[in-house]
């Protein structure tokens, strides 16, 4: 609690306004040298562990008694962070060094440059940590005509945004074009678009390079726009563009770096000389620098494992010829972290490209190595390469690059996946009945293919964004070919859907087939939603259609409306919603509800209340919580009342033949069904609630207890009473571990005990994940189960063993196979069931 | 879509070539991800509601096992089958194939559902459940600022 205090405490003093950003010492001001005292510009601390959840600093003050350990927390999402923190090094190689040591205790630990604030508080209850302080030598050519004003400092403006490096964020500014390699900013970054990417690209245009000076990413118009006019007064003729995925991609290995900007605006643009002479920067106050310094390329670190598994992937696969291999290997060596191996990379992946055939790409990939490492011998190597290009370039191939038309500012990204796979499945089944009166045994075996089918599944997502609007199609479609007789072929559309958002008014609304569960919406849906946010916690939404997949020979359509709310006090939201339901012309279901919602890191719970008011009772009462620990504990609970199936009019026409509600009510009242439908629907209780706990960072244990029961039904003439199930209870652990049977597996082992009114159960399973190098993946189950029916004397017994391999083709096609056997034991006293089935498939997926 | 008609047209043929419906349903939504200045996230969107169990291992590696409950899922006639999504790569985060599979059914009970999150390479995470009841969200720290400053002669 201390700790969480003192964090807090130090989380408030880190929001206060910057200290000066120097601290000096008064010198000699006629035109001695004088030792200057200033601070370290730059301060790096390692990050131990971060969480959403409170942590503990004890142990790392244990473990590193010799260095300040302290709590800190930041915001992400709108959600607490919980920092533990050790500092601080004055250098990034020093805390890249400290954390390389202390891997085996932390493995999460990473550097992170921290702000001069958190070092001047920390550094209050940490003075003896305070890091060394560099003497300048700085020399002050004459006296200072006027004691300098420090400006006062100036809030930061309103972040426009943050970098977005997802594949949404696509648009950039384009600060600055030039036909010389560009090497400096004119101006720092302002305080909010220091965190976003400043990067260089190079095009040839009539075969002479070009320069293009870019700061991205943004996924939304207006905030670039926001960002470009914050950007106007150093680059007046900035402007925003959109670029390629592949251009975001690459982007990490040109990345520039400038420093955030100073209190004090720098213009850019010509400023006539002052009247009066400019007074002289003093040491207390240095004003900013005339040229900023140059922008340099993020440099190389230390390499690590999996930068030299990919440089060995692409040094192979270039020595054996597979240039995309090669390509596609250093490619990702490239985007990660600049390590020993990004020179050499930048070298073979422009060779690799040579080798493909690409050369204009490989030009550009050399180039920008030369601009990267312009001394060595690697370059010189280089630039042998590229002359050799210019040599083999012939004129007639010459490309003469036209000026393209400005694309429109918009996105347009199609994703998803499609897949096919073929199924396959038989069963054997022997019976041997005992005959009690002549004792005698009667054996009969069936074998049959109950299963050949081919399963496509289409999972589309296209997406086009304006400024104004973010359109959306979505299709999700399975289709099921069925090559044994008598079986059809089955399409299944589960969603097919258009959406549209105004990004300006905040409406949006959605037309089509589409899923339900939200706004007293039971199941999936023909139809549109339609929302209007009238404030950011207030929001109107209107529905209407037809349920989906519908087994009657009933008309049915609803209509409905709710209202959200939230969030309220930070953690509080929900809904209320009405709707009503109709079957061929009469109330099949009358609905109110709520939706109630308490979020925070720690604690999360979750109710539901659905009120049936044509039947006059509750349909559903849920309530669900979450809760997690500091030290990696975790508990859920549950409680689900509901009616089953929800209760609705159609529930009358369960085991009729005559499905229609219309044609029924030729021969019974509407009361009358309502009465069967009631009678035909029981009640469910559910009741769950499991804890689970970290034992080590490879292993955890858990356990749960769950308490089900559904009540009798009357039932009908065509529909058989159902009878109470009774309490039945289940008691399950859990261990789940990691490194059982290879460093890359997780293992989940399970133990249930099961028991009702009339039978006992036993349930034991081992699941094992495994990944084999870059590609293999295998997947391990087996199930066993136990049943011991005392009403009957019954017993059951089955056993599941369950292979899945998977290999990743391609980058973006993998194939999947799955290979199972399910063995069922029955035994009464009059009755041996043997059941076997055995069932295969094979398929691929292949996203895009 | 630049033509919003393609978008209606499509619509239509995919209403046009639906058959008959089974009672197999389809459980994954939406999956999002967003990157801030030092997390990002991916999240989860379900069909159902549903109730997060636990997951495994606690906050670091390259397979994530979410364990959580699909509400409502015992009383319905529903059955659940496997699904796969995938979320691609950018500079700072991992690919990650997310795959769903039903409970085990060998009993009368289920054992609760699993999400299996492959990423592409080892990364550091957090679990939680969404702020509504129906998704899951992942948060992975960003490490971009672990890239040498200016000045910082090569080692």
């Amino acid at each position: 609690m201390r700790s969480i205090s003192r964090a807090l405490f130090l989380l408030l003093l880190a929001n206060l306004p910057s200290p000066g950003a120097i601290a000096a010492v008064s010198g000699n001001r006629n035109g001695i040298d004088t030792a200057v005292e200033t601070a370290p510009e730059r301060y790096f601390a390692v990050t131990l562990r971060t969480s959403l959840t409170p942590i503990s600093d004890k142990q790392a003050k244990r473990d590193i008694p010799d260095r300040p350990v302290y709590l800190i927390q930041t915001k992400a999402f709108g959600k607490t962070v919980y920092n533990l923190r050790v500092g601080f090094f004055a250098t990034f190689a020093d805390a890249i060094a400290y954390r390389n040591g202390i891997r085996a205790k932390y493995p999460a630990a990473s550097v992170f440059e921290i702000e001069r604030n958190e070092y001047t508080v920390v550094l209050r209850s940490f003075p003896e940590f305070k890091l060394a302080v560099p003497k300048l030598e700085a020399k002050i050519p004459e006296p200072v005509v006027a004691p300098p004003v420090t400006p006062p400092p100036t809030p930061a403006p309103p972040a426009v945004s943050v970098g977005e490096y997802s594949p949404k964020a696509l648009f950039v500014i384009l600060l600055e074009e030039s036909t010389h390699p560009i090497t400096a900013v004119r101006s720092p970054l302002p305080e909010s678009l220091k965190n976003f990417r400043l990067y260089s690209t190079q095009t040839l245009i009539k075969d002479k390079p070009h320069y293009q000076l870019k700061l991205g990413f943004f996924e939304k118009e207006p905030d670039v726009f926001a960002a470009r006019r914050n950007m106007m007064s150093t680059y007046p003729s900035a402007k925003v563009i959109r670029i390629s995925l592949n251009e975001q991609t690459s982007s990490i290995r040109t990345a520039l770096r400038a420093p955030s900007a100073p209190v004090v605006a720098k213009p850019t643009l010509p400023v006539p000389t002052p009247p009066v002479p400019t007074p002289k920067p003093s040491l207390a106050a240095p004003s900013v620098p005339k040229a900023m310094p140059g922008v340099t390329a993020a440099p190389a670190t230390s390499g690590d494992r999996e930068a030299f598994a990919l440089m060995e992937k692409g040094r192979a696969a270039l020595a054996s010829g597979d240039n995309s291999a090669a390509i596609a290997a250093l490619d990702q060596l490239l985007r990660l972290p600049p390590n020993q191996y990004s020179q050499d990379a930048q070298e073979y992946i422009g060779l690799a490209r040579q080798r493909a055939g690409d050369i204009p790409t490989a030009r550009i990939e050399y180039e920008l190595y030369l601009r990267l490492y312009p001394v060595g011998e690697g370059s010189d190597r280089v630039r042998q390469r590229v002359a050799a290009l210019d040599a083999a370039k012939k004129p007639e191939t010459e490309v003469v690059l036209k000026p393209v038309k400005p694309r429109p500012e918009v996105l347009s990204t199609t994703s998803g996946s499609l897949s096919q796979y073929y199924y396959h499945g038989s069963s054997k089944l022997d019976t041997t009945t005992l005959s009690t009166t002549a004792n005698t045994l009667n054996q009969a075996t069936l074998t049959q293919t109950d299963q050949s089918s081919l399963v496509t599944n289409l999972n589309l997502i296209h997406r086009y964004r304006s400024e104004n609007y973010d359109n959306r199609l979505v299709i999700r479609d399975t289709f099921t070919k069925n090559f044994l007789t008598g079986q059809q072929d089955i399409n299944r559309p589960s969603s097919v859907y258009y959406e549209i958002k105004d990004r300006k008014i905040n409406y949006s609304t959605r037309f089509g087939r589409q899923p339900g569960s939200a706004g007293g919406v039971l199941s999936r849906f023909d139809g549109v939603t339609a929302g209007y946010n009238l404030t950011p916690t207030w929001r109107v939404n209107v529905v209407g259609g037809k349920p989906a997949e519908i087994p009657y020979d009933s008309d049915l359509n609803f209509y409905g409306t709710s209202v959200e709310m939230g969030p309220f006090a930070d953690h509080w939201g929900g809904s209320l919603y009405a709707m009503q339901q109709k079957v061929d012309g009469v109330v099949d279901r009358n609905a109110i509800g709520s939706e109630i919602r308490f979020f925070d890191p720690v604690f999360a719970v979750y109710g539901l209340f659905d009120y049936d008011t044509e039947f006059q009772t509750p349909n559903i009462t849920l309530i669900q919580g979450n809760w997690t620990g500091s030290s990696g504990t975790t508990a859920h609970v549950l409680y689900d009342k509901r009616k089953t199936p929800s209760l609705t009019l159609t529930n009358a026409l369960l085991g009729e033949t005559d499905t229609s509600i219309k044609s029924q009510l030729t021969t019974k009242s509407y009361e009358e069904l309502k009465q069967q439908a009631r009678d035909l629907t029981s009640t469910t209780d559910l009741i769950s609630a499991g804890v689970s706990q970290s034992l080590t960072t490879r292993w955890q244990t858990g356990f749960s207890v769950q308490s089900i029961h559904t009540s009798s039904t009357v039932g009908t003439v065509n529909q058989p009473a159902q009878p109470d199930t009774g309490k039945v209870y289940t008691y399950t652990g859990n261990l789940i571990g990691t490194g059982l049977f290879s460093p890359r597996d997780v293992s989940v082992i399970s133990v249930s005990h099961i028991t009702a009114q009339t039978y006992d159960g036993n349930s034991y399973s081992l699941t094992n994940r495994v990944l084999w190098g870059a590609n293999w993946s295998l997947d391990t189950t087996l199930s066993w189960y136990s049943q011991q029916d005392n009403s009957t004397d019954t017993k059951l017994r089955r056993f599941a063993p369950v292979l899945r391999p998977s290999y990743k083709w391609k980058e973006n096609i993998t194939l999947e196979a799955e290979l199972g056997e399910e063995r069922t034991t029955t035994q009464s006293p009059t009755t041996d069931d043997k059941t076997n089935r055995r069932y295969w498939s094979l398929g691929y997926r292949w996203d895009f | 879509m630049k033509n919003p008609l393609l978008g209606v047209t499509m619509l239509i043929m995919a209403f046009t070539c639906s058959g008959i419906a089974s009672a197999q349903d389809l459980i994954l939504d939406d999956v999002e991800s967003a990157v801030d200045q030092e997390w990002a996230q991916i999240r989860v969107h379900f069909t159902m509601p549903v109730n997060y169990v636990r997951h495994f291992p606690q906050e670091r590696g390259q397979q994530l096992e979410i364990f959580l409950t699909v509400v409502g899922l015992d009383m319905q006639n529903i059955s659940l089958r496997e699904e796969t999504r995938r979320v691609a790569s950018t500079p700072i985060l991992p690919g990650a194939k997310i795959t769903f599979s039903p409970p085990l059914s060998l009993n009368l009970r289920r054992d609760p559902s699993s999400l299996s999150v492959q990423f592409d390479r080892v990364v550091n995470y957090n679990v939680r459940p969404g702020e509504d009841n129906r998704s899951i969200v992942i948060y992975l720290p960003i490490t971009h600022v672990e890239s040498k400053p200016p000045g910082v002669p090569k080692e």
